[in-house]
């Protein structure tokens, strides 16, 4: 994510069939302490700025740690009112494909519509 | 047969709540679809049966309540104690106590816990002290305040709205008595935990040197919110003089301060427990069917001749039986259950007292059967972990962050403070009805 600037990656499992997404917020949640999310706003502490305790995400951690939940890629042959219904509707800015037996074969972003679609 | 059949239903009902291991409000539903399908009730009957008073009042303090907790006035509120107490741990508990006892006097005690036990637990955590004692005293205290007013626990709103008790005679005649609760439980605190807090100065200063004032994220709305808040308390003092329910009063308030709030209202809407609600209305009806049935007078005859019909001594069962109801079951179906029966208390007592003046009924026998029961079944509720929601919810908001409260754990300070409360209780009804 650092490296390559990329918010989203796909996560595979052992026999390298489509999984689900790990997103920059999925780490950045894992490493906040869970009571922040019932908290309006944290502004109050700023003076202290406990960043090492409380984002506190450990060396080793993997993938697996992260609890992520599954999720479904789309077919090659999805219609391009299905890929924008997925990005719009259900606020995806990435589709991962996947072909029928599960593997991942590539990725479609919003840039993509934008690029080939919208402004040919 | 009727009677029976609306006995067993309702005994299932009651079993698969108190087991949780299916959502109440489900089975409430399918119980009181149980009742209307085998015309154990007329659908008329149920409807009434329904106490929409109640149903009003939830709705609309439940509406307040999230719009005054998206301004972050609960957060500047337990900031401002904190930074207010130096960042002593002791004084924090002493007025972070105080502050929960009065807000879940006036708001729904469950809020009033999942915005306070969040802001607690990071106060703890920048002192590098356990918030769990801190925790398990406020879902006591909660459940102390909650106890003083109409509005503060749910099932004294449905004892006002069903026994036709005000606003201001909660206050009046639970007042005092929370009062005195609330006093020798900080007493008792102070025994318990006056000395166990050391915290160095360089640490308490991360407290100290916190900012209220940027807990607030809407300044304006806090002060709308407020402001229709105070409206509406004004409505609830004056509502036997104005012949409005307090429901209605609730309802138009949340309503009015949607609309100067600029809220979303669909979004704000949604955040009612409508699961609360739906299960609320499904009770009703369940009991309708008791009632109507004939069970209610039958269980409340033979509970007075058990006490040997002593007014006193009934008020004592009720009192204590409620406690210890309350702190294992949930006590919302408990006193939706024990309304009727209480109210056969009163038909009989006044009947065999010779009383004929109605305000004289309602002074020198109701009101102690009525008050009892309302103490009974919302101090009752610290007995153990699950004997209240608020205590639930707390225990859960914990285990999300890594501090575990056990039943045992909980139970060693519960039980002890709901049996002392119990006790002030009981002299308390003696010596002021009696």
């Amino acid at each position: 994510m650092h490296l390559d600037r990329r918010s989203i990656l796909p996560v595979v499992n052992e026999n390298n069939r489509f999984y689900g997404e790990i997103s920059c917020y999925d780490i950045f949640a894992f490493g906040m302490p869970d009571f922040f999310r019932q908290l309006q706003t944290i502004s109050f502490v700023r003076h202290i700025d406990p960043f090492e305790k409380y984002f506190n995400i450990k060396k080793g951690l993997s993938v697996k740690d992260l609890d992520l939940k599954e999720g479904k890629g789309i077919k090659k042959d999805s219609t391009l009112l299905e890929i924008v219904f997925e990005m719009t509707v259900k606020k995806k800015s990435k589709l991962f494909i996947v072909e029928d037996d599960g593997t991942l074969s590539g990725v479609i972003d919003r840039f993509c519509i934008i690029d080939k679609i919208l402004f040919f | 047969m009727k009677a029976i059949l609306s006995i067993t239903i309702f005994v299932i009902a009651y079993c698969f709540i108190a087991s949780e291991k299916v959502n109440k409000t489900i089975v409430a539903i399918l119980g009181a679809s149980c009742v209307l399908l085998l015309r154990l009730v007329t659908f008329e009957e149920a409807i009434a049966a329904v106490d929409f008073n109640v149903v009003f009042l939830l709705v609309g303090m439940m509406t307040g309540v999230y719009i005054l907790s998206k301004t972050g006035f609960f957060e500047w509120v337990a900031v401002g104690v904190a930074k207010y107490a130096e960042g002593d741990p002791w004084r924090i508990m002493l007025l972070l106590l105080s502050v929960t006892a009065v807000l879940s006097a006036f708001l729904d005690n469950v809020t009033t816990i999942i915005m306070l036990v969040p802001v607690t637990i990071l106060i703890m955590q920048l002192l590098e002290i356990s918030p769990v004692p801190f925790v398990i005293m406020e879902a006591i205290v909660s459940n102390i305040g909650g106890t003083a007013t109409l509005i503060g626990d749910p099932p004294n709103i449905v004892i006002g709205s069903q026994a036709g008790l005000s606003f201001n005679s909660f206050i009046a005649n639970l007042g005092p008595v929370v009062i005195i609760v609330f006093v020798v439980f900080m007493g008792t605190i102070f025994l318990l935990f006056g000395n166990k807090f050391h915290v160095p100065e360089e640490i308490k200063k991360r407290v100290k040197e916190a900012i209220p004032h940027l807990a607030i994220v809407d300044r304006k709305n806090m002060i709308r919110s407020l402001m229709v808040f105070a409206l509406i308390f004004l409505g609830f003092f004056l509502h036997n003089f104005l012949r409005v329910e307090p429901g209605v009063i609730a309802l138009g308030g949340s309503m009015l301060m949607l609309l100067v709030c600029k809220s979303e209202s669909e979004d704000t809407l949604m955040r009612v427990e409508w699961g609360v609600i739906f299960f609320f209305i499904g009770m009703f009806m369940m009991i309708a069917a008791l009632e109507v049935n004939g069970v209610m007078s039958w269980i409340g005859y033979h509970i007075i001749h058990l006490a040997g019909k002593n007014l006193f001594l009934v008020c004592i069962i009720v009192l204590w039986g409620s406690a210890l109801f309350s702190s294992i079951l949930d006590n919302i179906p408990f006193v939706i259950t024990m309304v009727p029966i209480v109210r056969q208390f009163v038909i009989y007592f006044a009947q065999t007292s010779g009383i004929a003046d109605p305000m004289v009924v309602q002074m020198q026998i109701a009101q102690p059967l009525w008050w009892s029961l309302a103490l009974g079944a919302c101090l009752g509720g610290n007995g153990t972990l699950i004997g209240a929601s608020a205590n639930i919810v707390m225990a859960r908001i914990s285990e999300k962050n890594n501090y575990p409260i056990s039943f045992m754990r909980f139970f060693k300070y519960g039980f002890g403070f709901m049996v002392q409360s119990m006790v002030i209780c009981t002299i308390y009804i003696w010596l002021r009805y009696f």
